[in-house]
């Protein structure tokens, strides 16, 4: 493949997946800013390091690097939060605003897809990973390993866990909608 | 996973693609304009060669200042052309080719005053 072949190819890949890829770090950080700011420096570090890999082997490294940034961000919200917490109160109207969807997010999502997103982002965080990589984006049991950085056996089990939170929370609604 | 099971992962799936297909313009300019930061990074690191081709490039380098260097007067090659081969083979010396553009463009700044 010619570097410009592996640019355009790359690019690809990069447009097909940075909307997924925003929206795992967003149910992950819970923050549109940080979200943001993960994807953009996980594209850079697979373009960096990564941009003469084989195609094939693009969504394992990516979903990597995003998955490290994401534990990253979220092992350094947990010490803060308990920092803060020794601290006194925490600044919680800060925090609900970072959470919560604006009103036109919210107009455009409609209640399911809000219960959903709410369901997912309770789920535990090896989970939640586990979930979207399988589910979503569809990466094999293998691929999701070495993006989570654990065994295979232990995705299994977190796959079947947050399958069977996400039922608990939200089958009704879905057999409902049948 | 039964079925039933897959069919409810099917849905979500399908939900969580709907909500990737509906996000705000402000989200995707952004997303556009982090894709095109890192395509720029890359390109600017764009004649970052090949493993194989960066080491034939080396090592036509190490012939070249091997040849180039002068011979003692028994004619025996100088050590300090054995360093050179060793600093060439390293993998941090291979950054520094990267950075010419950078010395390139500090050189025309120095020439503008």
């Amino acid at each position: 493949m010619t570097v410009a072949d592996n640019s355009r190819a790359l690019d690809a890949f990069l447009a097909e997946t940075e909307r997924r890829a925003y929206q795992m770090a967003r149910f992950a950080v819970q923050d549109r800013e940080e979200a943001l700011e993960i994807v953009q420096d996980a594209m850079l570090n697979l373009v960096r390091r990564y941009r003469d890999a084989a195609p094939e082997e693009w969504p394992p490294l990516f979903h990597r690097i995003l998955q490290h940034r994401i534990r990253d961000h979220y092992r350094r919200q947990k010490v803060r939060a308990i920092v803060r917490g020794w601290f006194g109160a925490a600044d919680e109207e800060a925090a609900t605003a970072a959470t919560t969807p604006g009103p036109q997010e919210q107009l455009m999502q409609g209640q399911m897809a809000q219960r959903l997103n709410a369901a997912i982002a309770a789920l535990p965080l090896r989970q939640q990973q586990v979930f979207l990589l399988r589910a979503w984006e569809g990466l094999d049991v293998r691929a999701t390993a070495a993006a989570v950085g654990c065994s295979e056996g232990s995705i299994k089990t977190h796959y079947s866990r947050a399958v069977a939170r996400l039922r608990e929370l939200l089958g009704k609604e879905y057999e409902d909608e049948r | 996973m039964s079925g039933d099971e897959e069919q409810f992962v099917k849905e979500i799936k399908a939900q969580l693609d709907r909500q990737a297909e509906s996000l705000d313009s402000r989200t995707l300019t952004r997303l556009r304009q982090a894709r095109a930061a890192a395509q720029a990074e890359g390109a600017k690191r764009g004649w970052r060669w090949q493993p194989a081709a960066a080491f034939a490039s080396v090592a036509v380098l190490a012939a070249a200042i091997w040849i180039a260097m002068p011979a003692g007067h028994d004619g025996t090659p100088r050590l300090a052309a054995l360093d050179d081969l060793e600093l060439l083979a390293t993998n941090d010396d291979l950054e520094l080719y990267e950075e010419i553009e950078f010395y390139q463009w500090l050189e025309t700044q120095d020439e503008q005053g």
